[in-house]
């Protein structure tokens, strides 16, 4: 890697992070919304190759939409390429989903809209939790108040959440 | 560097005829351990240190098994094994390095192997038939020439080893790779031409570079003697014709860290500061090479090259 401006860190996903692969056996997109013209943009982008869809409103549940892509994973050829639009806390779960069915990451295309929800990773309970695009945040499991690090785990979809004042954890109120 | 191992050759055994088996036992103790996919730097005592794919069980640390092709082109390594090295002779060895191990998130491995390629993969073979692994073998090779092990990779593999004899089946690396699971990954070890073909394929279909792992025959190839210089200590030094580079800096007392010897793995990329460079290598991006060469395939072609060492 060359030149990464010193403003973000090694850790922090880019988006998008790659182009579609023209030459790949079939193309899958998975979208947190309805998207249905991206489908057909796709489509027109990568030519003969086949391209599916699976959209999370489609779905009863988030659970229910990972049982069908893990299903359509399973089956897959090597080759296949995956692509995840949506929040950070919803494009990260899939792919840890789909590095665990044997895709490597730069068969993984993601995009990623900023202004949705993520997740953080609370190093005092090691709890992960949704979160806002705020700096800090009160962990739900444990109380502390957390400033959400610049530093994230790709396994954990997560960014690291560390006590802000190790003198006022809790922000307790100053005498 | 590591420690060097003395060790003492407990067997030679010929394959085929071009093909010879070395079996080396330590001279006190047991061998360090290896990874299935590794391989050692034998030293010979014309200067020469070749690399050679431990073929033996990675379980077995009593001895080491390497089998050598005797090279039309020899400049004097497997020459020096076939003709002149003798059982009870004691050789000196780097301690073992793996350019070429299994990956560990792949769900099935697709071997492919042609002529002396093959010894890598008995390793492999052997460390996934102990994890219970799924994996095929695919083996090119021609028959009574470079078919070594043939008959001990069908009794162990069965039907995961798929023959391809010259001159009856040929090995096509498109049909080889289509439609594969998802956890796939491909090895090879063969000519550069084989290699060449199966990761051009392999792009074709889609499949990440990741998927796709290999280990040429690295050894470098004679050429012109030229000279160098070193630019720190003002020292000058001749590089005969089927020297390499790295070889002529060892003569000298200076020693590069390496590990393939073969232009491949990156390790023994130094920096120089003039000079014409005939690069050989397959490591280097286009942009380095400017200003790195690789002692272990590199040569020169015209003006002295002078090394920033």
């Amino acid at each position: 890697m060359s030149s990464a401006p010193t403003d973000h860190p090694f850790s922090v996903p880019r988006y998008p992070s790659g182009q579609p692969c023209p030459e790949a056996p079939e193309h899958l997109l998975v979208t947190q919304g309805t998207e249905a013209a991206l489908r057909g943009t796709l489509a027109a982008q990568l030519g003969a190759v086949p391209v599916s869809h699976l959209a999370l409103p489609d779905f009863p549940h988030q659970a229910a939409l990972q049982a069908a892509l893990r299903a359509r994973l399973d089956a897959a050829p090597a080759g296949l390429r995956l692509e995840l639009h949506g929040d950070e806390a919803f494009i990260w779960p899939l792919h840890a989903l789909a590095r665990q069915a044997g895709l490597q990451a730069d068969e993984i295309l993601l995009h990623c809209d900023a202004s949705g929800s993520r997740r953080v990773f609370c190093v005092h309970c090691a709890n992960c939790q949704p979160a806002g695009a705020s700096a800090h945040l009160t962990c739900a499991h444990c109380g502390v108040v957390l400033e959400v690090r610049r530093h994230f785990s790709q396994r954990l979809g997560a960014y690291l959440g560390v006590c802000a004042d190790a003198d006022q954890p809790y922000q307790e109120i100053q005498p | 560097m590591s420690a060097l191992l003395d060790v003492r050759v407990a067997a030679i055994r010929e394959l085929t005829p071009v093909i010879r088996e070395y079996r080396l036992e330590a001279l006190g103790g047991a061998l360090p351990g290896f990874s299935a996919g590794s391989h050692v730097q034998l030293h010979l005592p014309n200067g020469r240190r070749n690399a050679y794919s431990l073929l033996g069980d990675p379980a077995d640390t009593r001895q080491y098994r390497i089998a050598v092709r005797q090279q039309e082109a020899s400049r004097g390594g497997s020459r020096y094994l076939h003709q002149q090295l003798r059982a009870g002779d004691v050789l000196r060895l780097s301690a073992p390095a793996n350019l070429f191990p299994l990956h560990s998130e792949a769900r099935k491995h697709l071997l492919v192997a042609a002529g002396i390629g093959i010894t890598p993969f008995l390793a492999h073979s052997r460390e996934l038939l102990r994890q219970g692994a799924d994996f095929e073998l695919h083996y090119a090779y021609r028959a009574g020439v470079s078919d070594a092990y043939l008959a001990e990779l069908r009794q162990l593999l069965g039907p995961r080893l798929a023959e391809y004899p010259a001159g009856q089946r040929r090995l096509d690396p498109a049909a080889l790779l289509r439609g594969r699971p998802l956890g796939s990954h491909v090895y090879a070890c063969g000519p550069q031409s084989l290699l060449l073909d199966l990761k051009e394929q392999a792009a074709a279909q889609g499949w990440s570079d990741r998927r796709v792992h290999w280990e040429a025959f690295a050894a470098p190839e004679p050429g012109q003697p030229f000279r160098v210089e070193l630019a720190r200590s003002g020292r000058q030094l001749e590089v005969g014709a089927d020297q390499s580079l790295l070889e002529a800096l060892e003569a000298n007392g200076v020693e590069i860290p390496n590990l393939c010897r073969g232009g491949v793995c990156g390790q023994c990329q130094t920096p120089y500061l003039k000079g014409d460079v005939e690069h050989r290598d397959h490591f280097l991006a286009a942009a380095e090479r400017s200003n790195s060469l690789m002692p272990c395939v590199s040569r020169g072609c015209g003006s002295p090259i002078l090394l920033d060492i």
